[in-house]
């Protein structure tokens, strides 16, 4: 426990100090505050902007920094591991979990401390707050699961790839697949992009939650997936 | 006791490329064992095995008497390991890293500080405690890695190449360090292609090439094989006098020479001591009148010794092989490949004859 602990605290500190987690965080923030401003002075329904972006920033800007953050995650330091970290008393398990731990956590607590701030601002300032907050608590978990799941599935492919920006491009063409499948199956309200274009009655709470439970369960499956192969690859993996 | 100890020991990458090639290999509490080979021979694949990084194709291995697999932290705990150019998180200091360390290892905070103090100034690091590690040259890092290695004080010290990219002053300094730190109670294992390392810190010595492991013993009696009976000379005067005389140094010509302009390399072959042919030699030049201007009785001698043992590994590829079909055949060895020449067991027998080039 306490080696996982510590793996942790070092993979949190390592994001904290990365350039892409500034970069990531400032793009949402600046975006976010034009949003508002946008919101308050132009005669806009508060749903539409915030659907308008989510869709067009967060959600494109988030989930490339995403892939990379959890492309990253165990093969862009695979020399740290074996030489520094698992040639010592630390378990395979004990390693993906903290990374794992610390990836999701990191971008949940980045796309939380965004939009909860900035979806309140919109909403205040905007002339025609036509939202409710159970439509927007449902939107914002809806996009997180849905960011989430690539997340997760970049992680995955980073203890099976040796190049961390392949496995990066890879868990986002995987996404891109997934919505592809969806679509072609007839349940595009379920893919990424149907989500997105959903927002805005999402936020308004015209989406029912048997609807949005469905989106919940399907990306929170895909994220288990990703962390449960990525556990097993990596306990298995020669390093 | 074995703290480490192999048995047909294999690792085969993806079908492809056979890295260890049933290695059986045994080191004692307290000897600081050299794994000597060349450049892929298998001497970082056998390291990434006993700490449990990769698993093995087929074989046996124990470390510390118990069997190593990925998940087993608690035996790598009473394990140091430096690898071969170490890659640490360039944005810590020395302290930051080895208070990192002190915590995987699960080391209360106190005790992991008291710790890295002593080692930051064992290794002579104190002044370079507060720089960030990105800064560090090779030396520097090497140095880093050893206290890392030496967090958990523990029984068993692996250090891969450790002067591996260093200048000779970095590469004595290093094994100045390895020399202090070799105790009764601890035991190392060198992997390293410079043999002047090895002869000047290991106790004992394995030669791997290809895979397998093709001498183990004492670094005395490598020493000694090394040594036996070869003399070099350079001289000035009548050449052609003193090389026509050469052959009668030895009464039962059991001797191989070489001439390379005025040098001379001579072999004996028999058992007498190295200081009676080196008699003999100084006679004949005195006899022939000829200057000597350099004589060595152990230039080279590890690095001959060692080329000695992968030559003769090589011409018994065959004699192997069918060695081990017989032993696949035979009713009373298990399947047991054909053990590595050791010191009990020289291997003068397969030593090839004269080579005359003078």
């Amino acid at each position: 426990m306490q080696a996982y602990l510590a793996i942790l605290r070092y993979d949190v500190v390592q994001l904290a100090y990365s350039w892409l987690l500034r970069i990531w965080t400032a793009l949402l923030v600046l975006a976010a505050l034009f949003f508002v401003a946008v919101a308050a002075s132009q005669e806009e329904k508060a749903s539409e902007t915030l659907a308008v972006y989510v869709a067009l920033i967060l959600a494109p800007v988030s989930a490339l920094a995403i892939a990379v953050v959890g492309g990253t995650s165990v093969s862009g330091e695979s020399a740290i591991a074996s030489d520094s970290i698992l040639a010592r008393s630390v378990t395979r398990t004990e390693y993906v979990a903290a990374k794992v731990t610390s990836r999701l956590a990191t971008a949940v607590v980045v796309l939380a401390a965004v939009m909860a701030p900035f979806s309140h601002l919109i909403l205040r300032y905007s002339s025609e707050p036509d939202t409710s907050t159970a439509g927007v608590i449902s939107g914002s978990l809806m996009v997180i699961s849905v960011l989430l799941s690539v997340l997760a599935v970049a992680i995955a492919l980073s203890t099976l790839l040796h190049n961390s920006y392949f496995a990066a491009l890879i868990a986002l063409a995987a996404s891109a697949l997934l919505g592809g499948a969806l679509y072609v199956v007839g349940l595009s309200w379920l893919s990424g992009w149907g989500v997105l274009t959903d927002l805005a009655a999402t936020f308004r709470g015209e989406t029912t939650a048997w609807r949005a439970g469905v989106v919940l369960a399907t990306y929170g499956l895909v994220c288990t997936l990703g962390v449960t192969a990525a556990f097993t690859v990596f306990r298995r993996r020669d390093l | 006791m074995a703290v480490v100890e192999t048995t047909d020991l294999t690792k085969i990458y993806q079908k492809r490329y056979i890295a260890l090639n049933a290695l059986s290999m045994r080191v004692e509490k307290g000897t600081v064992y050299g794994l000597v080979g060349p450049n892929g021979a298998g001497k970082s694949t056998t390291f990434r095995l006993l700490l449990g990084l990769q698993r093995p194709t087929a074989g046996r291995l124990s470390v510390l008497g118990e069997t190593m697999t990925p998940e087993r932290a608690d035996l790598r705990r009473r394990i140091g390991f430096l690898p071969t150019n170490p890659t640490f998180p360039r944005h810590l200091t020395p302290i930051g890293y080895l208070e990192f360390v002190g915590s995987i290892l699960g080391m209360p905070r106190e005790r992991a500080k008291i710790q890295l103090a002593r080692l930051l100034q064992a290794v002579d690091l104190t002044s370079a405690a507060s720089q960030r590690l990105e800064g560090f040259s090779t030396g520097m890092l090497t140095r880093v890695g050893i206290a890392a290695a030496l967090m958990n004080d523990p029984e068993l010290l692996i250090l891969d190449e450790p002067t591996s990219g260093l200048d000779p002053s970095g590469r004595k300094q290093i094994i100045e360090s390895i020399r202090q730190i070799a105790g009764r109670d601890r035991t190392i294992i060198i992997a390293t292609h410079i043999l002047g390392d090895v002869e000047r810190v290991c106790t004992d010595v394995g030669i791997i090439s290809e895979g397998r492991l093709i001498y183990t013993g004492p670094m005395s009696e490598m020493r000694r094989l090394a040594r036996q009976g070869t003399i070099s000379l350079e001289l000035d005067g009548d050449i052609a006098a003193f090389a026509e005389q050469v052959p009668t140094l030895d009464e039962y010509s059991s001797l191989s020479w070489q001439r390379m302009g005025n040098e001379f390399r001579i072999t004996f072959l028999g058992t007498h001591p190295l200081e009676e042919y080196v008699g003999r030699v100084l006679q004949l030049i005195a006899r022939t009148g000829v200057e000597l201007l350099h004589l060595n009785t152990g230039a080279d001698e590890i690095e001959d010794a060692f080329l000695d043992r992968l030559e003769e590994d090589r011409s018994r590829g065959i004699q192997r092989l069918a060695a081990w079909s017989a032993s696949q055949e035979g009713p009373d060895r298990d399947g047991e490949a054909l053990p590595p020449l050791t010191a009990d067991r020289p291997p003068e027998a397969d030593r090839p004859l004269s080579v005359e080039t003078g």
